[in-house]
Order: C-alpha cells, then sequence, then structure tokens
C-alpha cells in the first residue's frame, strides 16, 4: 500500500540541491532506498529518511555498511521487480564499482545520484568532476546537471528513461558536490498528480523481472558471441537513449509547463565564432563571462552538455560546425591525454567535421578551487584569439601559477 | 509429481529370512485376521529345515501393475502397491508377473490379494515371535530426498565433488518457491548455468563476491514488499564469505535479512586452482602455502566464520557436513523456518582434488573430519548453542591426516599439534554449549 | 539434454500402455501419441468374460485412470485407425488420410480373431468375444435359454462358456473343439480332462476332435454340420478358434513378419525406429524360440522394454515363457513353462486333496510345471524355470507345498544371485 501522496503544492520552493534530489526521489515513488553517508551527498539521504519518518516515503530502508552493498540492494530490489533509488559520491563511487558494472551489465533501470567529487589522493572532501569521469565507460546513462530545479527535473527524467523497455540501464543523475549539493535555490517541485502522469507506476510484466512465477536466471555466466551479442545490444540501447531523451523532452514540457532541455544546452551560440563546451554548475559562471565578452565584441556561445553518456556526439558536431575555434572547460583530468576528460570527448567528436577546428582545453576547478568569472573570461578570449590563429599551448590550467 | 516419476516407498517391512521359529505361522494367522486371507506367507518347510516368510516388497515399478487387465494395482503416493479388490476379476497375471512371491491368489474370493502394510501398521510384525519379522521407517533423510529435485541431471562438477549432493539436498528441501543465489566459485555454474542453458528450474541468480548478501537484501525485500514469502537462498564458497565478501554478509546479519545462508567450506580457493583462504587450515599446503625449506604449509589457523556469525547476532547458526545428511538436512530445516533475520550455515564439502585426494574419498573425509573433532557439528539456535554430534572418543588426527596429500609434510609434532587444535577448537563449543545451551 | 522427441503407439492395450510408462520413466520431456483403433477408453481384453459374467462393473475395467493421459505432452486419439506405415518418412497414414510423424514408433495393436474355415452358404453371423464391441453384439442377442455354439476350447472359448453358465438365465452352451482335449496349449491331456469334466458337469456339452464344417439357416436356429458328419443345434454361433497379430496395415511397409512382426530382444523390428510389443509382436522365447504368446504379463513386459529402447535406454527382454492361471467355477488352474515332456524330459506328478501337480524336468532343472484344483505361485515357478534351477531334487515339495516351496526355491536363489 501507497501512503497518501506528499502535499506539493507546484509552487517554488527554496532549497538546496540535496534536498532538490530528495524531492525528485520522492515523487518518483521508490520501493527502496539504500544508503551509505559520504559527503557531499549525506543530507540528501537524511532528507529521504526524514521523508520516511513522517511516512510520506513508503520506501524499504536498507542502512548498508558500505556502497558496493548499496547499490547492490538497489540492484536486487529493482531485479526483483520494484524501484529502487541510491546516491554516492567520489570515493563511495570507486567502492562500488564492481557492483556499477554489474548493474549495467545486467541491465538494470537503477538510478543513482551522485553528487560529484574529487578523487584521493591526495585526500579532499572538495568538489570536482573526477569521481564521474572514472566511471565514464562503466555502461551508464549519465546526466550532469547544473541547477538544482534541473537536478530534481532530471530525476523524474532518469526513472522514465532508465525503465523504458527500450533501454533497460542504470541512470546516474550528477550535480556538482557543494557548488549545487549545498546551493539553495528556488525550486519548482510538481504536484504527485504531474508526477504520476509523466512516470507510471513501476509494474510487473513491463521487463523479465525474478520470480518462482516465471523462472530466469540473473547474472548468467556467458561466453563468446553471446557475450559479445550482450554487449552489441547494450551499445544500441545506449543510441537508443539519445533519440529517446529528445522525445521525453517533450513529454517532460507537456506534463510540468517547461522544458527539460535535451542532451545539450544551447547559450547564445547560433551567432557565435567560438563555441564553449562544458558541464555542471561551473556553465552558470561561463555564461556570465560569456555575455560580458559578448559585450567586449567577442562572438562566444556556449554547448552544456547535459547528457555526457551516452555523447550526443552527433549534435555536438552540428554545434561545432563553422566555428573558428571551440574551448572546452574540464573539472576533472584524464591523466592518459594530459587533458580533461570532456576534451578528449570534444576532440573525438571533431573528427566527425570536414574542417578543423583550433580546439582548446582549460582544466580548472579541481578539488574546489574557485573558477572566478575572470578566470573563465580569460578562457573565452584565449578561445577567440585560437581562432584568430594566434598559439598557444593545447591545455590550459586555469588559475595554475 | 512429475511424469516419469515413480513415487518413493518411505516404510517397509522387513523379512530376516530363514530366522522363523518351526511351525510358527503367526504371521500368517496375524495377517488373515486382519485382511481376509494371508499375504505374507510362512515358508515352514521341515522337510528341507527351512522356517521362513515372503511377503511383498513393494516395488518401484511393479510387474503386476503393469500386467493388471483393469488397472486394479496402483502404487500409491507412499510407495505402497495396493490392489482394489472391486476392480479384480481373478485372471491371474499379476501372479505369473510377480516373480519374489508377493501376490496371493485367494482361491475362495476368486481374486488377487497382495500386502497393503496395514496402512503402515503391520499386523504381522507385533505377532512375530522372534522379531524375524520387522517394520522399518526410512530415514528422515529419504523422506527429504524423496522431494521434487529442481537440477538436472549431470551438472557440470569435478566427478567426486560431494557439493552436488548438497546443493540438491538444499533446494530440495527449500522448495519450489525458492530464488537460487550464487557467487563466482566451483559451484557457481551449478546454480546459474552457462550461455543461456540453466542447470535449475529455480529461478536464480549470480551475484559478485562482494555482494551476494546485499543482492540478497534487495530482492527478498522487494518480494516481502509484494506480500511474497519465496525463500532466497544463497550457496557460496569460503571465499566469498571468509574473506572477499565477508563485510556484505556482516551487514545483511546486523541488519537481520530474512534469507538462508549456506558457505560450502572446501578451505580455499579452489576454483583459481587452489590458494589458500582464510579458512584453510593451519599446516595445509595450497599454491599460495607451498611446502619449501624455509616455509611448509599455511602459517595460521582457520578463520572460526560459524563461530563469528553466532556471536555477530544471527537468529540461526550452524555447521554442518556432507558426510552427515540428516544432521544437514535437520539444520536446513530449522534454517528455513527462520523469519527473524539471516540464518547461517557452515557447510564442510572436501575437495579433493585441492586437498590432493582420491576421486572418492570426499563423503570420507567429511565423516574423519567431525570423528576426530576438527570439524565439529554444533547449531546455535536463538543463542542456544549444541553440539549436534558430540564426539566423546575422537579418532586419533591421523585417521584424518592421513587421507589427503595436503598434510604429507607434516611431521608428528605439527600432526599432534593439529589434533590439539581440532580438540581445542571442539571443547571450545563443547563449553560454549555448556554455558549458552538449554539446561 | 537430447531434444524432446516423438513417439507413436498404435494401439492402447497393456503393450502399449506399459511403453507410455516406460518412455515417460527414462525420457520425461519426449512427447508420446498414443492411437487406438477403439472408439473405448483403453481396456484389455481380459475383461470381457468377466463383464459378461457380471464379475464386474463396466466402470471398473480402464486399464488407466483418465489422468494418466493428462500430462502434458500426451495424447490418446480414440477411434483412429492405422492405414499404413511409411517408414522411411518415418510416418503413419492415418484412415481418415491424414499422416502422423514420429521418431520411435511402437506397433501396439494387438491381435484379431481367426475366421474358422467353414462353409456359410446363408451368411449366418459368426460372432466373435475378442472386443467390447463383440460383448455389445453378444449382449444384444442372448435371450433367456439361448442355445450357443463356441467354436474352439482354447483360452477364449472355454472363459466365454464359463461366463455364459456363470451368467445363467437357461443359457445352453456347446463347445466344439478339432483336438481331443479343451485348452491344448496350455494342458496335457490328463489336467485338461479333469477342466472338461469340470465343465461337463456344469452343463457345458463338449464336442471334442470334432470341427464345424458348415453352417445353415433352420427356421430361427442355426444347424452347424461337425466334421464327423454329426450336427448341433443353436441359437448364436461364436467364433474362438483363435487370434492372429493385426497386422494387415502393415502390409509393404517393408517390415520382417513371421506369424507376428519380427522383433529383438530390444522389441526392435527390422525397420529404424519401429518396435513392436504384445499381441502383434513375434518376440523370442525365455529359450530363445521367436513366437507369438498373447498372455498380459509379456505384453507389459515386452512394452516395458520397447519403451524404454524408444527413448534412447539399452534393455532387453527376459523372453516370454508360456504360462497361464484359470479359475474355472471356484477351480483354479495354471500352467508355466513346458506341459507335455519334450526330448530328454521327464515329468513327476501327484495328485493330493484332490488336486493335482505335474512337473517337467530336463535334468535337475524345471521346465515346466502345470497344477489343477490347488493353489501354486506362477511368477515364483517361472522365475525357476527361466533360471534353471536345478529343482528336481526338491520335486517332492514342490508338489506338496506348491506355493511355499517354490517361494523358497525362488527366494533363496533371488538372493544368491543379489
Amino acid at each position: 500500500m501507497r501512503t497518501r501522496a506528499p502535499r506539493t503544492d507546484g509552487n517554488l520552493r527554496v532549497m538546496d540541491g540535496n534536498k532538490a534530489a530528495a524531492w525528485g526521489v520522492l515523487l518518483c515513488r521508490p520501493d527502496l532506498l539504500a544508503s551509505y553517508p559520504i559527503s557531499p551527498q549525506t543530507p540528501l539521504l537524511e532528507q529521504l529518511y526524514k521523508f520516511r519518518a513522517e511516512g510520506r516515503l513508503d520506501a524499504e530502508t536498507v542502512e548498508v555498511e558500505g556502497e558496493n552493498s548499496a547499490l547492490s540492494a538497489a540492484v536486487g530490489a529493482v531485479a526483483a521487480g520494484g524501484r529502487a533509488f541510491t546516491a554516492t559520491s567520489s570515493m563511495g563511487l570507486m567502492f562500488m564499482y564492481d557492483a556499477y558494472l554489474y548493474a549495467s551489465g545486467q541491465r538494470v533501470p537503477v538510478v543513482m545520484t551522485v553528487a560529484t567529487r574529487e578523487q584521493c589522493a591526495p585526500h579532499t572532501v572538495s568538489s570536482g568532476q573526477q569521481d564521474i569521469m572514472l566511471v565514464k565507460e562503466g555502461g551508464w546513462i549519465q546526466l550532469i546537471t547544473e541547477s538544482c530545479q534541473e537536478i530534481l527535473d532530471s530525476i523524474l527524467v532518469a526513472y522514465r528513461l532508465a525503465e523504458d523497455p527500450t533501454i533497460q540501464l542504470p541512470i546516474n543523475v550528477c550535480y556538482d558536490g557543494y557548488y549545487l549539493s549545498h546551493l539553495s535555490e528556488p525550486v519548482r517541485v510538481p504536484t504527485q498528480e504531474a508526477v504520476d502522469r509523466f512516470l507510471a507506476a513501476v509494474g510487473v510484466g513491463k521487463r523479465p523481472v525474478l520470480s518462482t512465477d516465471a523462472p530466469l536466471s540473473f547474472g548468467a555466466f556467458v561466453l563468446g558471441e553471446l557475450y559479445a551479442e550482450y554487449r552489441y545490444k547494450h551499445c544500441q540501447a545506449m543510441q537508443r537513449a539519445l533519440d529517446l531523451v529528445a522525445a521525453l523532452d517533450g513529454e517532460f514540457e507537456a506534463a510540468f509547463g517547461r522544458p527539460w532541455g535535451g542532451s545539450i544546452e544551447t547559450y547564445r551560440a547560433e551567432d557565435a565564432e567560438v563555441l564553449l563546451v562544458g558541464t555542471g554548475s561551473a556553465c552558470g559562471t561561463l555564461k556570465v563571462a560569456i555575455d560580458r565578452m559578448r559585450a567586449e565584441g567577442l562572438a562566444a556561445g556556449l554547448a552544456r552538455i547535459r547528457m555526457f553518456r551516452p555523447f550526443p556526439r552527433r549534435r555536438l558536431a552540428e554545434l561545432m560546425r563553422g566555428r573558428r575555434a571551440v574551448g572546452v572547460l574540464d573539472r576533472s583530468v584524464c591523466f592518459g591525454w594530459n587533458a580533461g576528460h570532456l576534451y578528449v570527448d570534444v576532440r573525438a567528436t571533431a573528427a566527425d567535421l570536414d574542417a578543423r577546428i583550433p580546439l582548446v582545453n582549460f582544466v580548472g576547478g579541481l578539488a574546489g578551487a574557485d573558477l572566478r568569472r575572470e578566470l573563465l573570461e580569460d578562457a573565452v578570449r584565449t578561445t577567440v584569439a585560437r581562432g584568430r590563429g594566434e598559439p598557444g599551448p593545447e591545455v590550459v590550467w586555469l588559475g595554475l601559477g | 509429481m512429475a511424469v516419469g516419476e515413480s513415487p518413493v516407498l518411505r516404510d517397509t517391512l522387513t523379512i530376516d529370512f530363514g530366522a522363523c521359529p518351526p511351525g510358527c505361522r503367526a504371521c500368517e494367522a496375524a495377517c488373515a485376521r486382519a485382511r481376509t486371507v494371508p499375504r505374507v506367507t510362512a515358508l515352514d518347510l521341515p522337510a528341507v529345515g527351512f522356517h521362513g516368510a515372503v511377503v511383498c516388497g513393494q516395488c518401484g515399478e511393479p510387474a503386476c501393475r503393469d500386467a493388471c487387465p483393469t488397472g486394479a494395482i496402483v502404487k500409491g503416493e507412499d510407495g505402497v502397491v495396493r490392489l482394489d479388490e472391486a476392480r479384480c476379476v481373478g485372471c491371474g497375471a499379476c501372479a505369473i508377473a510377480c516373480v519374489w512371491g508377493g501376490v496371493t491368489y485367494d482361491v475362495e474370493a476368486g481374486r488377487a490379494a497382495k500386502c497393503d502394510t496395514c496402512d503402515g501398521r503391520p499386523a504381522c510384525v507385533p505377532a512375530c515371535p522372534t522379531g524375524a519379522l520387522g517394520w522399518l521407517e526410512t530415514s528422515s533423510l529419504a523422506r527429504r530426498f524423496g522431494r521434487p529435485d529442481p537440477f538436472t541431471p549431470g551438472i557440470g562438477l569435478c566427478p567426486g565433488c560431494a557439493a552436488e549432493l548438497a546443493i540438491r539436498l538444499v533446494f530440495r528441501l527449500a522448495g519450489p518457491d525458492t530464488i537460487a543465489f550464487g557467487a563466482p566459485g566451483c559451484a557457481v555454474m551449478l546454480v546459474t548455468g552457462l550461455n543461456g542453458s540453466a542447470t535449475t528450474r529455480l529461478p536464480c541468480v549470480t551475484g559478485l563476491m562482494t555482494n551476494t548478501p546485499a543482492l540478497m537484501t534487495g530482492v527478498v525485500r522487494q518480494l516481502r514488499r509484494q506480500g511474497r514469502r519465496t525463500r532466497c537462498v544463497a550457496f557460496v564458497g569460503d571465499g566469498t564469505t571468509a574473506d572477499v565478501g565477508f563485510q556484505s554478509l556482516s551487514g545483511a546479519v546486523e541488519r537481520g535479512e530474512p534469507v538462508l545462508y549456506i558457505c560450502y567450506d572446501n578451505e580455499g580457493y579452489m576454483n583459481t586452482g587452489v590458494q589458500r583462504s582464510s579458512t584453510t587450515q593451519r599446516g595445509a599446503r595450497t599454491m599460495t602455502t607451498p611446502v619449501g625449506r624455509e616455509r611448509q604449509g599455511k602459517a595460521q589457523p582457520a578463520k572460526d566464520v560459524p563461530l563469528l556469525m553466532a556471536f555477530h547476532g544471527a537468529p540461526y547458526v550452524a555447521t554442518a557436513s556432507v558426510a552427515f545428511l540428516d544432521d544437514f538436512a535437520t539444520k536446513l530445516e530449522r534454517a528455513l523456518a527462520v523469519d527473524d533475520g539471516l540464518a547461517y550455515i557452515h557447510l564442510y564439502s572436501p575437495c579433493h582434488v585441492g586437498w590432493g585426494a582420491p576421486m572418492d574419498s570426499a563423503i570420507e573425509i567429511a565423516r574423519r573430519a567431525v570423528e576426530t573433532r576438527v570439524f565439529p557439528l554444533w547449531e546455535a539456535d536463538h543463542g542456544r548453542l549444541r553440539l549436534t554430534h558430540p564426539v566423546p572418543h575422537p579418532r586419533p588426527i591421523d585417521d584424518f591426516v592421513e587421507l589427503m596429500g595436503r598434510f604429507q609434510h607434516l611431521g608428528p609434532a605439527e600432526r599432534a599439534a593439529l589434533g590439539r587444535a581440532a580438540d581445542e577448537r571442539y571443547r571450545r563449543i563443547e563449553a560454549l554449549g555448556a554455558a549458552l545451551g538449554d539446561v | 539434454m537430447a531434444a524432446a522427441r516423438h513417439h507413436v503407439i498404435v494401439g492402447a492395450g497393456t503393450a502399449g500402455l506399459s511403453a507410455v510408462e516406460a518412455i515417460r520413466r527414462a525420457a520425461p520431456g519426449d512427447a508420446v501419441t498414443i492411437l487406438s483403433a477403439e472408439p473405448d477408453a483403453p481396456y484389455s481384453p481380459t475383461v470381457l468374460p468377466h463383464l459378461l459374467a457380471g464379475r464386474i462393473d463396466a466402470a471398473r475395467v480402464a486399464l488407466r485412470p483418465e489422468s494418466f493421459f493428462a500430462p502434458e505432452g500426451c495424447r490418446l486419439r480414440l477411434g483412429t485407425e492405422v492405414s499404413a506405415l511409411d517408414a522411411a518418412a518415418r510416418r503413419v497414414r492415418l484412415a481418415d488420410g491424414s499422416a502422423l510423424a514420429y521418431d520411435t514408433l511402437l506397433l501396439a495393436s494387438g491381435s484379431e480373431p481367426l475366421r474358422p474355415a467353414l462353409e456359410n452358404p446363408h451368411g449366418v453371423e459368426l460372432l466373435g468375444f475378442v472386443r467390447l464391441a463383440d460383448l455389445r453384439s453378444l449382449h444384444a442377442r442372448l435371450g433367456d435359454g439361448v442355445r450357443v455354439a463356441v467354436l474352439g476350447a482354447g483360452l477364449i472359448g472355454m472363459e466365454l462358456a464359463e461366463a455364459l453358465v456363470h451368467r445363467g438365465r437357461g443359457v445352453r452352451v456347446t463347445v466344439i473343439e478339432q483336438e481331443r482335449q479343451v485348452l491344448p496349449r496350455s494342458f496335457d491331456a490328463e489336467l485338461a480332462g479333469e477342466i472338461a469334466a469340470l465343465f461337463e458337469s456344469r452343463g457345458v456339452t463338449l464336442r471334442l476332435g470334432q470341427r464345424a464344417t458348415a453352417l445353415e439357416r433352420t427356421g430361427a436356429g442355426v444347424a452347424l454340420a461337425l466334421s464327423d458328419g454329426s450336427a448341433e443345434a443353436a441359437d448364436l454361433v461364436v467364433a474362438c478358434v483363435g487370434v492372429r497379430p493385426r497386422a494387415g496395415f502393415l502390409a509393404g511397409a517393408g517390415l520382417a513378419t513371421g506369424r507376428g512382426v519380427l522383433a529383438d530382444r530390444r522389441m526392435a523390428t527390422n525397420l529404424p525406429g519401429v518396435f513392436a510389443a504384445g499381441d502383434v509382436a513375434e518376440g523370442l522365447g525365455a529359450d530363445g524360440t521367436p513366437g507369438v504368446h498373447p498372455v498380459l504379463p509379456t505384453a507389459a513386459g515386452q512394452g516395458r522394454v520397447a519403451g524404454a529402447n524408444m527413448a534412447g535406454r539399452q534393455v532387453e527382454h527376459e523372453g516370454w515363457l508360456p504360462a497361464n492361471a484359470f479359475n474355472f467355477f471356484g477351480r483354479v488352474a495354471l500352467s508355466v513353462g513346458a506341459t507335455e515332456p519334450g526330448a530328454g524330459q521327464d515329468v513327476v506328478s501327484r495328485s493330493r486333496d484332490g488336486g493335482r501337480g505335474r512337473l517337467v524336468f530336463e535334468g535337475p532343472r524345471l521346465a515346466g510345471a502345470s497344477f489343477v484344483g490347488v493353489a501354486a505361485d506362477p511368477g515364483a515357478l517361472g522365475w525357476l524355470i527361466r533360471r534353471g534351477v536345478p529343482a528336481r531334487e526338491h520335486a517332492e515339495l514342490l508338489l506338496a507345498h506348491p506355493v511355499a516351496g517354490a517361494r523358497w526355491l525362488a527366494a533363496r536363489g533371488q538372493r544368491e544371485a543379489a
């Protein structure tokens, strides 16, 4: 039995990102919540337990002894036909990595938020995107948000997308630790009725589930060509997700009166000579920097990657086409390429274009280092300069030396 | 009962052939009183000095039944072959078909008659003055094995491995409303099959070595939420249990997840080619504790996981052995009845390949492990701890050690030390039983 | 695991249904189709005299309960005649023109009555006594005081005669047999004489050493001309002169046949995937001689063996052994193995308490046993004969204690064999 629908007036409330995530989860009516504390996502869990204690959230709660078990319990519940939620960050994500691969390989539509954080060592608990970048090839869909509103909205989209019969994949909804998790903003909380219309109850019969009614082997051993078939179908599902988010965006707007936004958000990009590419909350500052540079006559625009995995390669290539230069902002490091992770993807996407475009990578904001407006204005200027043929290093470490 | 399966005879008459007193015939008389003509035949033959009796053996595939033209003979669910006299036309085909003396022809009535065990209370048995006739109730183990086996025949374990025996018993007892959980290890293919071929009709889950109890947590919570009582039963190895998955198990025990977790302990990582685990015994040779000039086998004693689980607060914890299946089955039934937390059974299941022993030795090794006190059989049921198979007079440790190559490097002193350690382990359980058992 | 196969069983008698059971034991997943030419639920013709005599209720003659045919993969098709076998295509053609494919086929179509060779210019109705339909015909014509002529004093004829007497209502019975004794293939002349006397004492007229040569209609009745020139009057004539394998539909299929469909110890015929069991089969006897042996335990045993082999096992039939048991007017009679001594065989016999026993020995070994008017155990005796157990030294014991003696010897031998 479900408890009564929580009281939501559809009005604006002021809340931080963790609380916005908690509201998103509450509205999706999960069956099971598995949790292990880690900063900076802990207040999200606390809020969910508060909902549970108040009787607003009718879910099993499993206070596990570690992140590996948190995700595993969620996977078990979904395998048995339920809807489950868990959340983590940084080292916790690393500690569940075997279960992380298990969840995607088994095509388990679980939703997990990641309050993104820098990795140790050196030890730190500060914000960064290194954690999600390290698991980006784990076969999950990854959404990276920019605002508290988008956190809530993305959780609704994530369950819809994950549980779609043509997708059946786990999804990370990522938001920058502290910058979003602890930032209070006005958030419009939709009514339960509106969410219920958008996201149907999880039901038996929609996907194969563990049950003695119709036995199946979950996690079976597979060799050779059959294994390749698993992988092929997994890749196909990832690609279908790119198309489905575009369609879902229309449904989302119809249900809630505002768009969710799709795989890439653009800002002043239509007439831009140079394009900046970034993810997450730093793009807010980047938009301000672009506005200011526009005032100085530099025609810059922004492509913010909202759906990072699967990577929206075709759409980004279209946005890059004809620009004089592209600058990429990264808050993580890809050691093997001596650059940021997003930059590597953008560089690969550039190969889809007929003409060669100068590319430059800005690495900064690691471990909570402040990406001040001035630094990003410099990044825009540098990108424009590269478009005009000025030489310089491929990777610029913002604020370093 | 599935198509093709024959009912298993549960209880049976026994005859000590030729042990009857001359001229007795008390059994025939008692049978005649209970059932018109006697269906047990006294072979009272003074001319040849023989005095015995024969009676229907309740055949598994009774020829009398197959020959009957009216379907009057039926083998019941209890295994007893019964004749419906109202259907019998007295044609005698059953008497021709039976070569065991199991069918009597009742000349007066013009029809056949046969023993129906007096429906489990044979009148002839108490009438027998010497006990030549007996009534043997099938052991509870055979009754338990009579339940449907959800696994296919011919599953891929090493020849001689006793884990198959154990796993069939476990899931027979668990019943059809069960989900089987495995984790990477020797027995995992048995639980979950390979490349689209399953070995069981049960739903099954292969977890990771690190996360099986947590997976079970999610599954069992969701099932309970749906109002289902489906049992979740894990059958996983000692590496998964004692080492890499220990944390997940500990969490599930502490949270009181209502699942049954069975660790089959073959004292090492046998699937990867015999490396030591934390349950490997001191002195044992493995590939990571080889015997050389400086080191000879494992230097540390085995981690006593079942005792840890008992003190962890699991409501039911037991040790069991593939050599004592009745004891194992009783514990399984108790464990399956637990619903207030995790039930844990630690099953001793020798790996003859990894232990350097002959293919047919697993059961004997397991038996001697108990009888030398190396592996005491006990249970802790909601805090009450007791030895279930006391060994007041242990066999010498050499009886155990000599069966395996893995201890052959040990000298007399080291063997004696092994024996003392086994004794200490046994006495520890015994003392705990005295302190924590029923008084 | 091997893919599920489809086994087709022609005939729903004892042999066919025993085969179904054996297939289920060996290959539970396989599909089985049972084709019965008869419209009735499977029954054994053994029940016919008992139904006629009113000793058993018609509702209690089903060979197997309905649930036997209920499992998934099992199909019983009643009233379905097989018209031909195409072994090359592994198909049987049915009378309705359709075809049915099989992986293995069991011929268990039983037997059909022989037509007596006689002149019948008026087309006098000749009844039979091997099917429920025959029983219905007989029932419809059996008024009080009717005179019935039974052609043949074999097992079927004698059981019919016994049942008619048992039924009563003034029915008068005459049995005409060309041999000079009743039950010529089951008993020696002496024991047969005792049985004959028993029938005569119950009012049955026996015309032994006689053959009906012609039938003529005479007003409401029938006149039977016999081979010695005499005549018998009757109202109904029932032919029980013997049966032959029902194998006409197999003509041209390429099957090796003799008196029946030839089958080896696995009950396999010469055609791949085709087996035969029961009355239609000419299988091997315990002594290795081929022969048709239409009695229930043989049909059951051959069916079991055929079914197991059809399901992929390797099983051999131990060979049939002549064996019969009767109960005529409360007097029991049975015979197992040889009834008359052959070359190198001799007989030990004894009469006791109005009963008679007769043992045939070959050297020390028991080769045959028959008893009339005394209870004996044909199963135990059969085991001793099959195994060639040296029983001569216990001949007196066997004659004095036919049940206990045989059971002791058999049980002792069985324990030694185990």
